[in-house]
């Protein structure tokens, strides 16, 4: 099972998929893939390590490189937090996929549900705020959008979070949980 | 309390009016009212608020118990209308007073969400009930 998790920032969507990876399964993994490079990504990892707290899950760290992970577990659930700081990671760390970002993290996200995960992947709205001023930018918008375009093509569910709430784009990710 | 959310210029305030019967000297504006720096302003007077997160971008000297208390109170005043762009739909800002104002904003908006009676996306003036 795959579902695909999209908000805004502060949208609520961490909550909400965590809540969902919970649902499925008491086995549950968490691919963190945030690199602490400052005081406020420090910050950002910490509160989502709060959020996480007591809900059981194996936090597995990943900031590259998805289809190289090897984590078949089939019946666990595993939360990807998530696809629009891998498509970062991917475009601007040495060893990074470069140009095959969107599909190298595609391949990885194959590589999980072939392993037997029902996977839950969090990823970002970022396409309502106008034209983008670099090429950098640039790239990134377009590798997270074709990202998240086949992430949704394969996805059993795509939710959008609004202020908390979901809005149901595609199946009911409920349907799934145990 | 009822929260009306939605992308800048959708139509979110004409569509609150007709739907809440809203006049113009009952709606405070966001971007107008008076603000005193380390106050949170009293809407007693009010039946709606639009452009929370212009208000948000304006208030200074808060902290955050104050402005815990502030939503709480918003969010528990009967058939009160809170009107929000939603800000977190582009990249990353660059600078750091746009990154924490799009999260004070968002967190807002979840916290007001929570305890809401009903809350609303407009998108192109047609409002979608997401609560």
């Amino acid at each position: 099972m795959l579902a695909l998790v999209l908000g805004g920032a502060a949208s609520g969507k961490s909550e909400y998929a965590e809540q969902l990876a919970v649902s499925l399964s008491p086995r549950r993994y968490y691919i963190a893939t945030m690199q602490a490079d400052d005081a406020e990504s420090e910050r950002r990892i910490n509160r989502h390590r709060q959020m996480r707290a007591g809900k059981g899950f194996n936090t597995v760290e990943r900031a590259l490189d998805l289809a190289g992970l090897d984590l078949a577990d089939p019946g666990a659930s595993a939360l990807l937090e998530c696809a629009s700081t891998l498509v970062g990671n991917e475009l601007s760390l040495p060893g990074g996929a470069g140009e095959n970002t969107a599909a190298a993290i595609m391949a990885g996200i194959e590589h999980l549900l072939a392993g037997g995960l029902d996977l839950v992947v969090v990823s970002n709205d970022v396409f309502g705020a106008g034209a983008a001023a670099t090429p950098e930018m640039r790239a990134y918008l377009r590798e997270l959008g074709r990202l998240n375009c086949q992430i949704a093509a394969a996805a059993d569910c795509v939710v959008e979070v609004c202020c908390g709430l979901p809005i149901y784009h595609k199946g009911k990710a409920e349907d799934f949980c145990r | 309390m009822y929260l009306v959310v939605g992308g800048a210029n959708q139509g979110k305030l004409a569509w609150a009016r007709r739907q809440f019967n809203l006049a113009d000297g009952e709606i405070a504006d966001g971007a107008q009212i008076d603000v005193t720096p380390g106050e949170l302003p009293d809407l007693a007077e009010y039946r709606a608020l639009c452009g929370l997160h212009l208000l948000l971008a304006r208030l200074s000297g808060v902290d955050a118990d104050g402005w815990a208390a502030w939503l709480e109170h918003l969010a528990a005043r009967p058939g009160f209308v809170v009107i929000c762009d939603e800000v977190g739909a582009g990249l990353v800002p660059i600078d750091r007073a746009g990154r924490e104002q799009r999260e004070l904003t968002g967190r807002a908006c979840c916290r007001l969400a929570a305890q809401a009676e009903g809350v609303w996306r407009v998108f192109c003036g047609i409002a979608q009930q997401i609560k």
